[in-house]
């Protein structure tokens, strides 16, 4: 299940790339920025601004689940069935579904189509998610097709998953991010629904096998901010040898409006994005750690 | 680094409102009132040398330039023998909203004057003759343009590569040659004799013209107290006596004759569109030369940049409705850079850095600055070029060798000639020297056809039965069905509009000769005979194709919501269109999001887009222009698409009644949404190997998603990438939307914004709102 691809990214990796959003993960952090990625299954997703007030959705539901409030036309998630049915009618949009089963002909044949921009910018494919690893043996069909095809592949992962069951997507990775929230594995359990024990092990393990990682962690202001996360991970990316880079990224909060287009709340409405001066200095914490190790920490603003 | 005194010219630019100048119009009015039995040949090359006599001239106090179009700084000549719209327009000139112009006192009344003397009598009147009443009705309705009515040709880049060889004398013993070997006199002959007197009196009178210059120079020196003034106003003097005329000795004499031949040009005849050709290889020699006897590249840049001054000081006076399709004046003046030589190899050079990098120091409207990519280009000067478009300059445009040479092999050039080639127009590609082109056909547009078309050829605006009966689509079945009725609709109108272009180019034969300009392009002098007879070795005519995408985008629509998803029935979507939606704002969105859309790399669409392109030229290339040309197609605009848009009513892409149309080749604004990659694709999906003459795509960035080294690999990428798809051409804008914004508020902020409109650049806030509003519209490519 494929939530979005989206073209012409020039964030997650070398070059041009298109980055392919695998639906579903096992994590729950509380400031996801995409929590339509969350759930394995199809969504509705509401966008009030592109709603021309037709009330066809109102009139149409079976369950008589849409109901006009003061945003207009809304689905009471409770009553909702997930028929789809007001997604179908919706012309404008404003109701729509998130998440497609791709084969893996079609999903290459999409990404495909920018091979050229890749071969001028040594650019590829991106698989992110949600969680790729967790669908590892579709994981494993497409990232195959692709390097056999000659299209560079990198992962984006949180590294929840069991290495058994991925373990053959590895072949055909040509490098990987992988997220590190917190080097407490209490902490983290409270931030994301899971300890950390797993991931680190993954994180060695993939190491090991010879995929070359970025660690990358999300600051955010008041759950995994302090110095001595920051520090205590970078002790650990020091003792991982195909570790080369530390990315520290800034919390932000674009993802808000998809919290409230999927009908649900959003923890973190007084968390502000964490200022340049905090950034640098974590990103110095860091550097004092790898310093000498060959590795360096980061972050681009 | 922009010396003081080009910062002051440029300042003045900003600071001094754009002005009529009466003088030309006095003199052509009291020449042509003088008795004569001379042929209209010689008459027209005895009022051009008169009128140089004559005219007012200055040197700009901070000035190494000599010569100016105006009697004044920014200010636009008239030609009241030219232009019959003139009567109908002298009134709003000083008050419309796009290009106005302002008078001095008492002249407004004054020009009322002498255009009432040449009332029912000019070119543009005879023009207008030529135009039988049903084509009349074809042009009010929206289906097409007629070109070259009241203006010059103009589309040709003069043999400068030969000219700053030679000098003018070199042309003048040509034609005194061709003269003295003349025997027995025939009327064929007759002919070929006047053209040849007429060549030497009007480039003799550009020489004199020069002199003028240089005596008032030295009069100048004389009374200067500033002992380096002075020293600059003796090298003008210098120089104006050694060019036109002579070989230019340096690169400074050889800026002077290349301004000196561009300014006559502009003086003849109300032209535009005359180009600099491969500026960056025909001066270089000069270049190298100076560089080596020590000139400083400093001192050739600030040349450059006062060439650049004098360019954006040229002005041609247009009627209300082409001030607005033509925004900010442009005159397509296409400056080329880089590109492969003749020999293959590739043609980068210092000056063409130089060239790049004054483009990024001190960007101008004018001249259009353009680049040609081919495989083997030189990556440092052509990142140079990206920078100098990441700069927001908007400028240069990228063109494509692999594209643009194969056409013109197809055209009947040899390889080496269309090795050389350069660009007139927006996007069209010339062999400097030896093309006679014309960009100025006229703009057919197929989203009015398509519109009469659905309504068995009748107008559904003025409800006129315009073309012929191809049934009612109400009936039809297949998108194919509305495919073969449009053919036959598209064949219909075309025919009308190449026989009118046909009539009214022969008119220029006869009343509008541009002999400056024959005399440098190859064959005219050989044959004794001007551009507009025909003289040229190579002679073509480009029709201008508008708004593809919204074409595409209703066929589209039409295929999957009325045939294959049947949302809705052909005679429920004809309802909708009379109706423009009214009520439906649901039905418009169906038609919106539920079928594709050209410029997201979607073959269903695009394949609807590369039909059009090819029937479009196929309908067109098979005709032959009037002066025994051929005929290409180009797929641009202009801004024409917001003028045209106000006649046509909803179609089925979702489009409202009387909204803009999409701009040239580009996606529909807004409509657009998987990023450029995709634009990229779907525009290059289009076989740009079909229209002889060009296919034009704008894109605007967000300047935060190109920055660092980073960005500007994205932009490398992206430009590559487009022309190893065979791509043939790609401008870009840097600008955000809140600039713009911002800049429509407060104008005087932001003055030298310069965006890219077609195949020129203008700046921001001299543009009309509804063209501003426009290109905000335009979909601004930014970071995903």
């Amino acid at each position: 299940m494929i939530f979005n691809i989206q073209k012409c990214s020039v964030h997650d990796g070398d070059g041009l790339r298109t980055l392919v959003f695998f639906k579903g993960c096992p994590l729950g952090c509380k400031w996801c920025a995409n929590p339509e990625s969350q759930s394995f299954q199809q969504e509705i997703m509401e966008s009030s601004a592109k709603c021309i007030g037709c009330m066809r959705c109102v009139k149409e539901c079976p369950e008589k689940a849409v109901v006009l409030t003061e945003a207009g036309p809304t689905i009471d998630r409770k009553s909702c069935v997930k028929c789809f049915h007001c997604t179908e009618i919706c012309y404008a949009g404003a109701k729509y579904v998130t998440g497609k089963a791709y084969t893996v002909e079609e999903l290459f044949e999409e990404i495909e189509k920018d091979r050229m921009f890749y071969s001028m910018s040594s650019g590829g494919v991106t698989f992110s998610g949600g969680e790729p690893l967790v669908q590892a043996e579709f994981l494993t069909r497409i990232a195959e097709k692709c390097h056999e095809e000659g299209i560079h592949v990198m992962l984006e992962s949180c590294g929840y998953a069991e290495y058994e069951k991925f373990k053959t997507v590895l072949p055909f990775i040509d490098a990987m991010f992988m997220d590190l929230k917190h080097i407490d594995t209490e902490i983290h359990r409270r931030l994301t629904g899971r300890g950390n024990q797993l991931i680190l092990d993954n994180i060695r393990k993939i190491s090991e096998f010879g995929v070359p990682i970025t660690i990358r962690t999300p600051i955010i202001p008041g759950y995994n901010d302090e110095k001595l996360n920051i520090t205590g991970i970078a002790e650990f990316i020091k003792t991982i040898p195909n570790v080369r880079e530390y990315e520290l990224l800034a919390y932000h909060n674009l993802g808000e409006s998809k919290y409230k287009a999927l009908g649900r709340g959003y923890a973190l409405h007084d968390v502000r994005p964490p200022s340049e001066e905090e950034m640098d200095s974590l990103v110095t914490a860091a550097e004092e750690v790898l310093k000498g190790s060959g590795k360096h920490c980061f972050y681009i603003k | 680094m922009v010396f003081e005194r080009i910062q002051k010219l440029r300042e003045r630019e900003f600071e001094t409102e754009p002005s009529i100048c009466l003088e030309r119009a006095r003199m052509v009015t009291e020449f042509y009132s003088q008795a004569s039995m001379e042929p209209f040949m010689l008459r027209r090359a005895k009022f051009f040398r008169y009128f140089l006599e004559n005219k007012t001239i200055y040197i700009d106090d901070e000035a190494v330039l000599a010569g100016n179009q105006g009697s004044r700084f920014r200010s636009c000549p008239v030609f009241p023998e030219v232009t019959a719209w003139l009567y109908d327009d002298v009134d709003t000139i000083d008050t419309r909203t796009a290009d106005s112009y302002q008078f001095m006192p008492g002249e407004k009344e004054e020009l009322k004057k002498i255009v009432a003397q040449w009332k029912g009598k000019t070119f543009g009147d005879y023009t207008r003759q030529q135009i039988a009443p049903e084509v009349a009705e074809m042009v009010d309705i929206g289906i097409f343009t007629t070109g070259s009515t009241n203006v010059s040709t103009g589309s040709h880049a003069p043999a400068y590569y030969d000219l700053v060889k030679y000098g003018y004398r070199h042309y003048i013993d040509l034609c005194k040659q061709k003269l003295e070997a003349m025997e027995d006199m025939d009327i064929t002959s007759l002919e070929q004799k006047m053209t040849w007197e007429s060549m030497i009196i009007v480039m003799e009178a550009i020489i004199a013209y020069a002199h003028r210059y240089a005596d008032l120079a030295e009069k100048m020196a004389e009374e200067c107290r500033d002992p380096e003034r002075k020293e600059q106003l003796l090298t003008i003097a210098e120089n104006c006596r050694v060019v036109p005329e002579n070989k230019p000795q340096n690169f400074h004499q050889a800026i002077q004759l290349v301004w000196f031949t561009h300014l006559a040009l502009m003086l003849e005849v109300n032209g535009q569109n005359h180009c600099f050709g491969r500026f960056d290889q025909y001066m270089y020699p000069l270049y190298a030369q100076d560089i080596k006897n020590g000139v400083s590249e400093d001192f050739i840049m600030n040349l450059v940049h006062e060439l650049k001054l004098k360019c954006s000081d040229l002005w041609v006076l247009r009627n209300q409705t082409e001030s607005l399709a033509y925004a900010g004046c442009p005159l397509w003046m296409h400056m080329l850079m880089g590109g492969m030589l003749p020999n293959g190899k590739d043609g980068c050079n210092e000056l063409t850095d130089l060239i790049l990098k004054s483009i990024t120091e001190m960007p101008t409207k004018a001249p259009v600055m353009s680049f040609r990519y081919h495989d083997n280009i030189n990556r440092k000067t052509f990142r140079l070029a990206l920078e100098a478009i990441r700069s927001g300059a908007s400028q240069p445009a990228i063109f494509n060798d692999n594209v643009c040479i194969p056409t013109l092999l197809s055209l009947g050039f040899t390889l080496k000639e269309a090795r050389n080639y350069a660009f007139c127009g927006c996007v069209e590609s010339i062999v400097p020297g030896k093309t006679d082109f014309n960009a100025n056909v006229g703009y057919f547009n197929p989203v009015k056809v398509l519109e009469i078309t659905l309504n068995d050829g009748m107008d559904p605006l003025t409800k006129k039965q315009v073309g012929p009966h191809t049934g009612d689509v109400r009936t039809f079945t297949s998108v194919e069905q509305i495919m073969e009725a449009y053919k036959i609709q598209e064949q219909y109108f075309v025919k009308y509009f190449l026989t009118t272009f046909d009539k009214i180019v022969s008119c220029h034969a006869y009343m509008l000769p541009t002999i400056a300009a024959s005399c440098f392009v190859d064959g005219c002098i050989d044959s004794g005979k001007v551009l507009q007879q025909g003289g040229a070795e190579h002679k073509y005519s480009a029709a201008a194709i508008t708004s593809i995408a919204n074409v595409a985008d209703s066929l589209a629509a039409i295929q999957v919501c009325v045939f294959d998803k049947k949302y809705l029935t052909m005679a429920e979507l004809m309802e909708l269109l009379e109706k423009d939606f009214e009520g439906r704002e649901d039905m418009r969105q169906l038609l919106l999001n539920k079928a594709p859309k050209y410029g997201n790399d979607i073959e269903l669409v695009d394949d609807y887009a590369r039909w059009i392109v090819d029937q479009c030229n196929e309908d067109i290339v098979h005709f032959m222009d009037g002066r025994g040309g051929r005929f290409t197609t180009v797929y641009a605009t202009q801004s024409y698409n917001v003028v045209v848009g106000r006649l046509i009513g909803a179609t089925p892409d979702g489009r409202h009644s009387f909204a803009d149309l999409a701009d040239n080749a580009s996606p529909m604004n807004g409509l657009d949404c998987c990023g450029p990659t995709s634009v990229v694709k779907s525009v290059s999906h289009l076989d740009h190997f079909i229209p002889q003459n060009g296919i034009l795509l704008n894109q605007r960035f967000d300047p935060a998603v190109i920055k660092g080294d980073k960005g500007l690999d994205i932009l490398e990428s992206v430009v590559r990438s487009f022309c190893n798809m065979k791509g043939e051409h790609i401008q870009i804008t840097v600008v955000d939307t809140d600039t713009l914004k911002a800049a429509q508020k407060d104008p005087k902020s932001y003055q030298n914004i310069l965006v890219r409109v077609a195949g020129y650049s203008a700046y921001f806030i001299e543009l009309d709102k509804q063209v501003q509003d426009n290109i905000i519209t335009r979909t601004l490519q930014q970071g995903l």
